[in-house]
C-alpha cells in the first residue's frame, strides 16, 4: 500500500498498482525505495483526487499505453483508434467545467497518460468538425484578430 | 446538490431571465438521436430477414461520435450565441446549471440501473438522459477555461481535432478552423510542427499549400503522399521540382508513398532516393511505397530498365514497410532486412529463387506479404531449396499467377500462422492441384478470400477441396468473389469420409468441415452472375442441418440487384429458416465482424 497526501491534507491509502498508474508517483516510489513515508501531491486537491482515483481503480488492469514515437501525433491516434470510450469512460467525464479542467491538470501533473488522453478527447469532441465561428461560440472565444489579420488568415485558408 | 447550490442556481436563473430572455424551447428539434449500428441490432435482437446495410467501422465510429458531439451544440444555438466576456454571475450560473444537469443525469442512470434498460421506466429514463445531455453539452464549453490549459495540452487537443493521420480535405478544413479562432490558438497551432507533418500532394495547384504546411512542420516527422490522375499525370519534371524541395527534409520523412500513373515518374522517385546511400543521409523512413499504376503492358516494358538499387544500397534500420509496383528493383544488391510488411506487384524479385528466398529470409518477422504477379524471373521446374520459415506471417495475398507459378510460390515458404489468406486471380483449369498443395499449409486461417479463383471448380474436385478445408478448422469468415458455387459443396462433407453424409442429421464436430464458419460474403461481377439455382439457399439449410449454421451472409449491392424478386425471396426464406441475417454490402465495405476477428476492430 502507498500513502498519498493531497494539497488539502487528506490522506489516502492506495494499492501500489493503482498508485503506480501515475508515473510521477511511480518514480517517487522508486526514488525513495521501501518506505512508509507518505507521498505529497502538492498540486491536487482531494476533490479532484477522488475522481482521479476512481479512474485509476477502474483502469488498473488496462494494458499500459505505448510510449513509442513520443512527441508526434501518431501514438495518440493509435491509442484513440484502438480505444473507443466505454460507457463508463463517457460517464466519468460527466462533471462540471471546473472539475474537468482540474482533472486535466491533475492528470498532467501526476503523469497519467490515459486519463489525460481521455480528458483531452472529451474536450476535442466538443470541437471536432466545427467551423471557426462555431468553435468560438462553443468556447466563448472572442475573435481578437484585426481585420487585416483576419483577411490574411482567410486568404491563406482559401488557397487550400 | 447542496442547499447553497440550489439557491445560487435559482437566483442566477432569475437574474439572467430578466437580462436575457430564455431561448425558445424548440431548439432540441434539430437533434437526431444516434442510430444503433446495424450489426449491433443484429447481435442484440432476433434477426429479421430483410436485407440490411452492413455496418462498417466508419459507420460505427460516426455513431459513437454523434452520440457525444451532435447533442452538444445545435446550429440554432451557435447562431444565437455571440462570444463575449462573461460576468461572475453568468459564470456561476453556467457552473450551477452544469452541476444540476450532472446530478440529474446520475439520478436517471440510477433509475435505469434499478429498473433495467428494457423496462418502461428504464426506457423513459434513457430518453430523458439523452435530452439532458443535449442541453448539458450545449452549454458546457462556454465556461470551460480552454485557453488557460497548458500549451502542451491544448496542442494535444488540436491534434485530436485535426486528425493528421487521415489528412483528408476535411482534416485540412479542421486545421484551418483551428488556426482561425483567435491569436492564441493560431500561435499554438502554428508552433506545433506535428500538426502539419502529413502532406498530400495530389493536385499541383495545391502544392504551395502543402509546402506551407511543410514549412510549418519544421523538423517533425513527415508523412508524404504523392498521387495523380490519368487526366493529370505527374511528369518527371514536376516530380523533380517536388523532390528538390521535399528532400531538403529527407531525414525527417517517415513515410513516403508515391502512387503515380507514369512509369518514368515512379522510377524517378525511386532513383532519387538513392541519394540516401550515395550521400550517407541519415533517415527515419519506416515506410516506402512507390507504385506505378499504368496499364500492365507498359509496366512490363518498364521492367526492362536498369534495375534500381533501393536507397543506393544503404541499409535503413527503421524501414518496416516496403511496397513496390511495376518497377525494376535490383534485389541482389539491396539491403532489406527486418521488414514487417512486403507488398510487391508486377515485378521480378531477383533472377533466381535463391534471391527471392533471401529477401524473405532476411525478414523473419514478416507479418504481411502480398505478391501480385511478383516473383523470381525464372522459377525452376523443380522445387529448389527448402522453404523459408515465416512464423509471424499473419496476412498473405497471392495474386495474378498461373498454376505452375502459384505452386512454385507456395513452395517457397512456410507460414503456419497465417490468419488472413487471399488467393486472387489464379488462372488455372486444374484448381485441384493447388488445393492439394494447400492441404495443411495454413492451419490457422480465420478469414479466407477467394477472388476469381476456382471459377472452374467441378463437382469431382469436391474431395480435394474438402481435404484442404478440413485442415483449416478455425475458418470463420469466407469471402467468395466470382467463385463457382461448386466450391461451397465440400463444406457439407463429412471430414472423415470426404463425401456427403449419408444421413441428414447433425455431424459430430470431428466430422465437420470448418465448424467455426459463421460469415459468408458473396460477390459476383460480369461476366459471372450469382447462380439462380437453389444451391446457395439450400447450402445454408444444409449447414444448419449439420449443426453448423451461419450467422450472417453479406452480399454486395450489385450482386443482390441481379437477383430477381423470386430468387431473392427464396434466399431470404432459406436464411430465415437458418436464422442467418442477410446484409447488403456497399462497395469497399469490409464488415466489422471480419475486422474484429482479425483483431483490427
Amino acid at each position: 500500500m502507498v500513502i498519498l497526501i493531497t494539497s488539502d491534507n487528506v490522506k489516502y491509502v492506495v494499492e501500489k498498482d493503482v498508485a503506480e498508474l501515475s508515473v510521477l508517483v511511480k518514480n517517487m516510489l522508486e526514488d525513495i525505495g521501501p518506505s512508509d513515508e507518505p507521498i505529497p501531491l502538492h498540486n491536487v486537491t482531494s476533490t479532484v483526487f477522488n475522481k482521479v482515483l476512481e479512474y485509476c481503480i477502474y483502469h488498473r488492469n488496462d494494458p499500459p499505453p505505448s510510449d513509442d514515437d513520443e512527441g508526434c501525433a501518431s501514438p495518440l491516434h493509435k491509442y484513440l483508434a484502438s480505444h473507443i470510450c466505454s460507457e463508463w469512460d463517457q460517464r466519468f467525464f460527466d462533471v462540471d467545467q471546473a472539475l474537468l479542467f482540474d482533472i486535466i491538470l491533475a492528470a498532467n501533473y501526476l503523469d497519467i497518460k490515459t486519463l489525460l488522453d481521455d480528458a483531452c478527447k472529451a474536450v476535442a469532441h466538443l470541437i471536432q468538425g466545427k467551423s471557426t465561428e462555431e468553435i468560438r461560440g462553443i468556447f466563448n472565444i472572442v475573435n481578437d484578430f484585426t481585420p487585416e489579420e483576419e483577411a490574411r488568415v482567410k486568404k491563406e485558408n482559401v488557397s487550400s | 446538490m447542496s442547499a447553497y447550490d440550489v439557491a445560487s442556481f435559482l437566483s442566477a436563473i432569475e437574474e439572467l431571465n430578466q437580462r436575457y430572455p430564455p431561448l425558445p424551447q424548440n431548439q432540441v428539434k434539430d437533434y437526431a438521436f444516434p442510430q444503433v449500428p446495424a450489426s449491433q441490432l443484429a447481435a442484440e435482437s432476433t434477426p429479421n430477414f430483410s436485407v440490411r446495410d452492413v455496418a462498417s467501422p466508419s459507420i460505427q465510429q460516426a455513431d459513437t461520435q454523434q452520440l457525444r458531439v451532435s447533442p452538444f451544440i445545435t446550429k440554432e444555438n451557435e447562431v444565437h450565441w455571440h462570444p463575449r466576456p462573461l460576468s461572475a454571475v453568468e459564470i456561476e450560473f453556467e457552473l450551477s446549471r452544469t452541476r444540476w444537469f450532472v446530478a440529474n443525469i446520475q439520478e436517471l442512470y440510477r433509475t435505469i440501473q434499478r429498473f433495467g434498460k428494457q423496462s418502461d421506466k428504464g426506457k423513459d429514463a434513457a430518453s430523458q438522459v439523452r435530452l439532458l445531455y443535449i442541453t448539458y453539452r450545449r452549454y458546457f464549453g462556454r465556461v470551460f477555461r480552454i485557453n488557460d490549459l497548458p500549451l502542451e495540452i491544448l496542442v494535444s487537443i488540436f491534434r485530436l481535432i485535426a486528425d493528421p493521420i487521415t489528412h483528408s480535405n476535411l482534416d485540412i478544413q479542421r486545421r484551418n478552423a483551428i488556426t482561425s479562432v483567435c491569436r492564441h490558438w493560431r500561435s499554438v497551432a502554428l508552433d506545433d510542427g506535428t500538426l502539419w507533418g502529413i502532406l498530400r500532394f495530389s493536385k499541383p495547384v495545391a502544392y504551395e499549400q502543402c509546402f506551407e504546411y511543410f514549412k510549418r512542420a519544421k523538423s517533425s516527422p513527415l508523412t508524404v503522399h504523392v498521387s495523380d490522375t490519368p487526366e493529370e499525370a505527374l511528369t518527371v519534371e514536376t516530380a523533380r521540382s517536388l523532390t528538390e524541395r521535399l528532400f531538403t527534409k529527407l531525414p525527417c520523412i517517415r513515410v513516403f508513398r508515391a502512387i503515380v500513373q507514369q512509369p518514368d515518374t515512379a522510377l524517378y522517385f525511386m532513383r532519387s532516393l538513392s541519394c540516401i546511400g550515395e550521400q550517407g543521409i541519415p533517415t527515419i523512413m519506416e515506410r516506402l511505397e512507390i507504385i506505378q499504376k499504368t496499364v500492365r503492358p507498359a509496366a512490363q516494358a518498364n521492367l526492362n530498365h536498369q534495375p534500381v538499387v533501393l536507397f543506393g544500397g544503404a541499409y535503413l534500420p527503421s524501414l518496416r514497410h516496403l511496397g513496390v509496383g511495376g518497377l525494376p528493383v535490383n534485389f541482389e544488391t539491396c539491403v532489406l532486412k527486418d521488414l514487417d510488411t512486403l507488398e510487391l506487384s508486377w515485378m521480378f524479385v531477383g533472377d533466381s529463387p535463391a534471391v527471392f528466398q533471401s529477401v524473405l529470409r532476411k525478414s523473419p518477422n514478416l507479418s504481411k506479404l502480398s505478391l501480385d504477379n511478383a516473383g523470381p524471373r525464372s522459377p525452376p521446374s523443380c522445387r529448389g531449396p527448402a522453404p523459408v520459415s515465416l512464423p509471424r506471417l499473419e496476412t498473405l495475398a497471392i495474386v495474378n499467377y498461373g498454376l505452375e507459378y502459384t505452386l512454385f510460390i507456395l513452395s517457397q515458404f512456410t507460414a503456419p500462422n497465417v490468419v488472413e489468406l487471399n488467393l486472387c486471380q489464379i488462372h488455372t483449369r486444374e484448381p485441384s492441384r493447388i488445393f492439394d498443395q494447400l492441404v495443411g499449409k495454413f492451419p490457422a486461417v480465420k478469414s479466407l478470400t477467394l477472388n476469381c479463383f476456382a471459377q472452374v471448380v467441378r463437382l469431382e474436385d469436391g474431395p480435394s477441396i474438402a481435404q484442404w478445408l478440413r485442415t483449416m478448422p478455425l475458418l470463420v469468415y469466407l469471402r467468395l468473389v466470382n467463385v463457382s458455387e461448386n466450391f461451397l459443396l465440400p463444406f457439407l462433407y463429412d471430414a472423415k469420409t470426404l463425401r456427403l453424409p449419408t444421413s441428414n442429421v447433425p455431424l459430430n464436430i470431428k466430422h465437420s468441415i470448418c465448424p467455426k464458419l459463421k460469415y459468408l460474403e458473396i460477390h459476383y461481377s460480369s461476366p459471372m452472375k450469382m447462380p439462380t439455382t437453389p444451391n446457395i439457399p439450400n447450402w445454408f439449410l444444409h449447414r444448419l442441418t449439420l449443426g453448423f449454421p451461419l450467422w450472417k451472409c453479406f452480399i454486395d449491392s450489385d450482386t443482390l440487384d441481379t437477383l430477381g424478386p423470386d430468387k431473392l425471396n427464396s434466399l431470404k426464406e432459406a436464411l430465415g429458416k437458418t436464422r442467418t441475417s442477410l446484409y447488403r454490402l456497399t462497395p469497399s465495405d469490409r464488415p466489422i465482424e471480419e475486422q474484429h476477428l482479425l483483431g483490427r476492430g
